[in-house]
């Protein structure tokens, strides 16, 4: 699913690279925890994955495609196949928690019907139905970060990438977020979590790999 | 194609009724820089036109040598008339002038009692073209008016055609220049206005690339909004006008006098194209640099 070859990411010239020579190959359907202390390149990793920056050498595979060399008018295509949650959940505050979901289906044309079946079942899947119609600022963060779960899951994305996803929440709240991670890549959707915290790393039991200064320490 | 072009006008339109302050905020200032910006150009276009009037009361009065015959007199009228420079001409005989004189005394015109009919000599009155009011123009006619047999003196207004040839070339110049200020501020304006709008909205923009919404279905919204906006700029700058123009006759007439009555160069219709037009390129322009600018960010 992922294959990164010595990708390297200087964000200015003359700073220390993010990323340096990072190689590594993700297999579809894995579940792989990102880790290492700030600054190690974790969210730059992630950042390549969808292209919001591109490598300054290397290449990176996406599902097969090479995202260090897609054109622009490709990228909105690659990130209807991936979803992303952030910490901060990234949700639009004056739209409803439908209208937050429903826009990753709008932007593909999906017909308002559909729209509405599919929201409703993947809100009923985070259990948030019954908050359709709130605004997000009035959910709470675990809340928030479910509607942010159900929006990447909403287009049934072959790959699942979430940066410090339960950051900001409580060990509870932890749980029922990865759960969904979970639930999601046993339904077959690759996932990579980005995190620092080595409590979920001892909780859950997957595949590990270390960033320490922009290079790979340990896999 | 038709879901995504109906939930992009849906969205803009949404938009703007939820977020109505900021919608009215936009609106009002494309309205009151278009405002300034037309009530400008009635004043200039009004301006040009009290100018030809001004113009047309130029005139060269051709002094006739006594004993010209009245036909002698009509037939110089008639071939003054067709020169280029000239938009008229019209022979007065001695008896006309004196009655003419006469009406202007009023109440005094005894005075002209047993004068004899032809005290005064009769004349031709040319009024000159409004393209021809340059000073070598109206000196080069004068010598050639005084080059005829049958003319013994010419007069004209030198300082009145300096007034009129001055006041056109500085209200040429002023509208040049202060419409070409005005239209760049106005731009300015409402670019930064629509440009703030759009940042207030900039998580949004970021938001909807992630979820892999093209660059156009991300600037539709924002396009469409800020066209509307414009719209709506245009049509309350329209209602602003109207109401403007009947103070802006009343300024215009106190300051040059009665002797001129102004009629405003407005057209109700032409200002409705033209405001609503300006209105939506405008919105349209800025919302587009401004969303476009924040996708390079």
């Amino acid at each position: 699913m992922i294959q990164t070859f010595h990708v390297t990411k200087v964000y200015d010239q003359g700073d220390r690279p993010a990323l340096k020579d990072v190689s590594l190959n993700i297999e579809k359907g894995e579940f792989v925890f990102l880790t290492g202390p700030s600054g190690a390149g974790k969210s730059t990793l992630l950042k390549l994955l969808f292209v919001a920056e591109r490598p300054t050498r290397g290449q990176i595979l996406v599902n097969g495609r090479n995202v260090a060399t897609l054109k622009p008018r490709q990228i909105p295509l690659l990130r209807r196949q991936v979803g992303v949650i952030f910490q901060d959940f990234k949700l639009i505050a004056n739209r409803t928690v439908h209208e937050n979901v429903a826009y990753a289906l709008h932007v593909v044309g999906v017909p308002e019907k559909e729209i509405r079946r599919r929201v409703y079942n993947v809100l009923k899947g985070v259990g948030l139905y019954h908050k359709a119609h709130a605004l997000p600022p009035k959910l709470s963060g675990g809340e928030q970060q479910r509607v942010s779960i159900a929006r990447a899951l909403v287009n049934d994305p072959v790959l699942l990438l979430a940066d410090e996803p339960t950051g900001n929440l409580d060990r509870d709240i932890t749980e029922e977020i990865m759960a969904l991670l979970e639930q999601a890549n046993a339904r077959g959707t690759t996932v990579v979590v980005a995190t620092h915290d080595p409590d979920l790393l001892d909780r859950y039991k997957k595949r590990v790999i270390v960033l320490k200064g922009g290079q790979l320490q340990d896999d | 194609m038709l879901p995504k072009l109906r939930y992009v006008f849906m969205q803009a339109v949404s938009v703007s009724l939820r977020s109505l302050g900021v919608t009215a905020v936009a609106v009002a200032t494309i309205a009151a820089a278009l405002t300034v910006l037309a009530a400008f150009g009635v004043v200039v276009a009004t301006l040009a036109d009290v100018a030809e009037r001004m113009g047309q009361e130029v005139e060269i009065s051709a002094y006739l040598k006594r004993g010209t015959t009245p036909g002698a007199g009509f037939a110089l009228a008639e071939a003054v008339q067709a020169w280029p420079e000239v938009s008229g001409a019209r022979y007065t005989s001695s008896e006309g002038a004196l009655e003419a004189f006469r009406e202007t005394l009023g109440g005094d015109a005894s005075l002209l009692d047993g004068l004899p009919p032809d005290v005064l000599p009769a004349s031709v009155e040319i009024r000159i073209a409004p393209e021809a009011w340059t000073r070598e123009t109206v000196e080069a006619l004068a010598a050639r008016l005084e080059a005829r047999d049958e003319v013994e003196e010419v007069r004209f207004g030198r300082e009145a055609i300096e007034q009129v040839n001055g006041f056109l070339n500085f209200a040429r110049l002023a509208a040049w220049v202060v419409g070409a200020a005005m239209c760049l501020g106005t731009i300015l304006i409402v670019a930064n206005t629509i440009r703030l709008t759009v940042y207030a909205r900039r998580d949004e923009i970021e938001i909807m690339s992630l979820v892999g919404a093209t660059p156009a279905f991300v600037r539709a919204p924002f396009v469409i909004e800020g066209a509307l906006q414009g719209l709506m700029g245009g049509a309350v700058a329209l209602g602003l006008l109207v109401l403007l123009q009947e103070g802006l006759r009343l300024g215009i007439e106190r300051g040059l006098g009665q002797g001129y009555p102004v009629e405003l160069a407005f057209s109700p219709a032409r200002a409705l194209v033209y405001l609503t037009g300006a209105g939506l390129a405008l919105g349209l322009v800025s919302s587009l640099a401004a969303v476009g600018r924040f996708m390079r960010e």
